[in-house]
């Protein structure tokens, strides 16, 4: 009857990891860093077709926390990023990734939010959503926002810099 | 989130309205929170607040003047939100150990003379209380512990035991027909479902015991949860006109019933009767100066209920269980 910290949480970490192994969605591959920690994930993001961020793939880290389903994971791409809704540091700043209530963006209340209802696969496959179409109604990124918002050429071009950096070019 | 124990509001109340501004409020939030640790340097990401005036940024090294408004990053102030829900669970139980009346009385001894009058009528039919934390889980919490002690404490009907399992095995064909994926709720089911079946042969202590471990706890919350999200989808009909214009019940139930912390309304309460085959009476404690008795709200289920109703305590955005004299509870301390 009584669990140790984490064990639900480790539970549906090894049920989601599962899952991905076998259906992987297209663009997202995901998994623990080490099968000694669930609670690390790594995973790598292929950038969406007809997007400046094509032909690049982009890692990041998911850190979990011990009450996860109940709390949403962190995400941070772990490469230079170049998007209105990632801090510089790489942290992702959308909508799923926040409970309702939590709400330091001011997300619109119809955005989709963290339950234990969403997944690793929802969180992924709303990043490559994000990347297709930044919301610079919420900016993390502040001049992201701004040349995006002004000047879609010039934020192409830096974010195709950053595609090339990722890849090593 | 807002809801909180009656006795301590001045733990919640300021520092939540903070958030918002993320200012010097917020700052002083977090010296109000000792324990609360900074995740990255406040000039490390920028926010769109802190964007707007950023001709006032914090300088370095400078000690922080009330004036001088100091601008935080989503994830500082989360952490510090984080860090003051903390302190608010360190203070209580997640359910507490039940306690005489007169506990409740206490409360107010220095309050209006309308609640000690509604109290003291109350002790006449009531005569204990136990407390649910504070922490916007409040209401499935109580609901969800009144229902298990009752289980418990009818040892000798065996049949109710008997339709606590059936309702609980219901729940799930809920969630199935409400198309939750089963990813979703399996684990909170599985988890419910073994405190339940552990009744028979376990105490009184071991059910309080599991309902203040955090991890069984939440789980239990979250089925509840879930059991009434889906109740309302598959019931939109009857509930889709109480939603805000626009609305539709999968947003409404993400954004205030599939999160945890997300306070109960009126709905949630009837779609846990209806699901749950159980009635509850909410004993509505109030500072209505026109009236000297507590004011019974009865929810019925649709179905012949198998146990008398459960009673919660409510008073404006908090939630806790009360006992009727006739359901001694001997043994639960």
């Amino acid at each position: 009857m009584y669990k140790t910290m984490g064990a639900t949480a480790l539970k549906r970490l090894m049920t989601e990891y599962r899952e991905l192994t076998l259906h992987a969605p297209e663009g997202i591959t995901a998994g623990p860093i080490t099968e000694e920690n669930f609670f690390e994930w790594e995973a790598l993001i292929e950038g969406p077709q007809d997007t400046p961020y094509e032909g690049g793939i982009f890692p990041a880290t998911l850190t979990f926390p011990k009450d996860y389903p109940l709390s949403p994971p962190q995400m941070k791409f772990t490469c230079e990023m170049f998007h209105p809704n990632i801090y510089q540091d790489g942290t992702v700043c959308i909508s799923i990734l926040h409970a309702p209530g939590d709400d330091p963006n001011m997300y619109e209340s119809s955005s989709e939010r963290w339950s234990p209802v969403q997944s690793v696969e929802k969180i992924l496959l709303s990043v490559l959503s994000m990347l297709a179409e930044p919301n610079d109604e919420s900016g993390a990124n502040i001049e992201a926002c701004k040349v995006w918002r002004s000047d879609r050429k010039h934020f192409d071009n830096i974010v195709r810099s950053t595609v090339r950096k990722t890849l090593g070019l | 989130m807002h809801e909180h124990q009656e006795p301590t509001p001045e733990t919640f109340s300021t520092p939540v309205l903070s958030t918002t501004t993320a200012t010097a409020t917020a700052v002083a939030a977090e010296a109000a929170v000792p324990g609360a640790m900074l995740a990255t340097p406040a000039n490390e990401s920028t926010t769109a607040q802190s964007l707007s005036t950023a001709s006032q940024e914090p300088r370095q090294g400078e000690p922080t003047a009330q004036s001088n408004e100091i601008q935080l990053t989503d994830e500082q102030i989360l952490t510090q939100m984080q860090a003051i829900k903390d302190e608010e669970a360190n203070a209580h139980p997640l359910v507490d150990n039940s306690v005489d009346l007169t506990e409740l009385e206490k409360e107010y001894e220095n309050g209006s003379q309308a609640f000690k009058n509604k109290i003291k009528n109350l002790s006449d039919t009531h005569d204990r209380m136990r407390r649910s934390r504070g922490d916007g889980n409040c209401f499935y919490r109580a609901i969800a512990f009144a229902w298990f002690e009752r289980v418990m404490l009818a040892k000798t009907k065996p049949e109710l035991y008997t339709h606590a399992i059936k309702a609980m095995e219901e729940s799930k064909d809920l969630l199935l027909a409400a198309e939750f994926e089963p990813l979703a709720f399996e684990d909170f089911y599985a988890v419910t479902l073994e405190t339940l079946e552990s009744v028979p042969t376990s105490t009184p202590e071991a059910l309080l015991t599991a309902f203040q471990t955090d991890e069984i706890s939440n789980s239990i919350v979250m089925h509840f949860r879930l059991v009434a999200s889906a109740y309302l989808k598959t019931h939109q009909e009857d509930y889709a006109p109480f939603l805000e214009f626009g609305q539709t019940m999968d947003e409404y139930c993400s954004m205030h019933v599939e999160a945890m912390g997300r306070e109960s309304e009126e709905m949630m309460l009837i779609a846990l009767t209806k699901a749950m085959h159980i009635g509850i009476e909410v004993a509505y404690l109030s500072g209505n100066q026109s009236a000297d008795e507590v004011n019974f709200l009865p929810f019925s289920p649709d179905t012949e209920p198998y146990m008398p109703p459960l009673v919660l305590l409510y008073r404006p955005g908090h939630y806790d269980i009360l006992y009727r004299k006739s359901h001694c509870l001997e043994g639960v301390v």
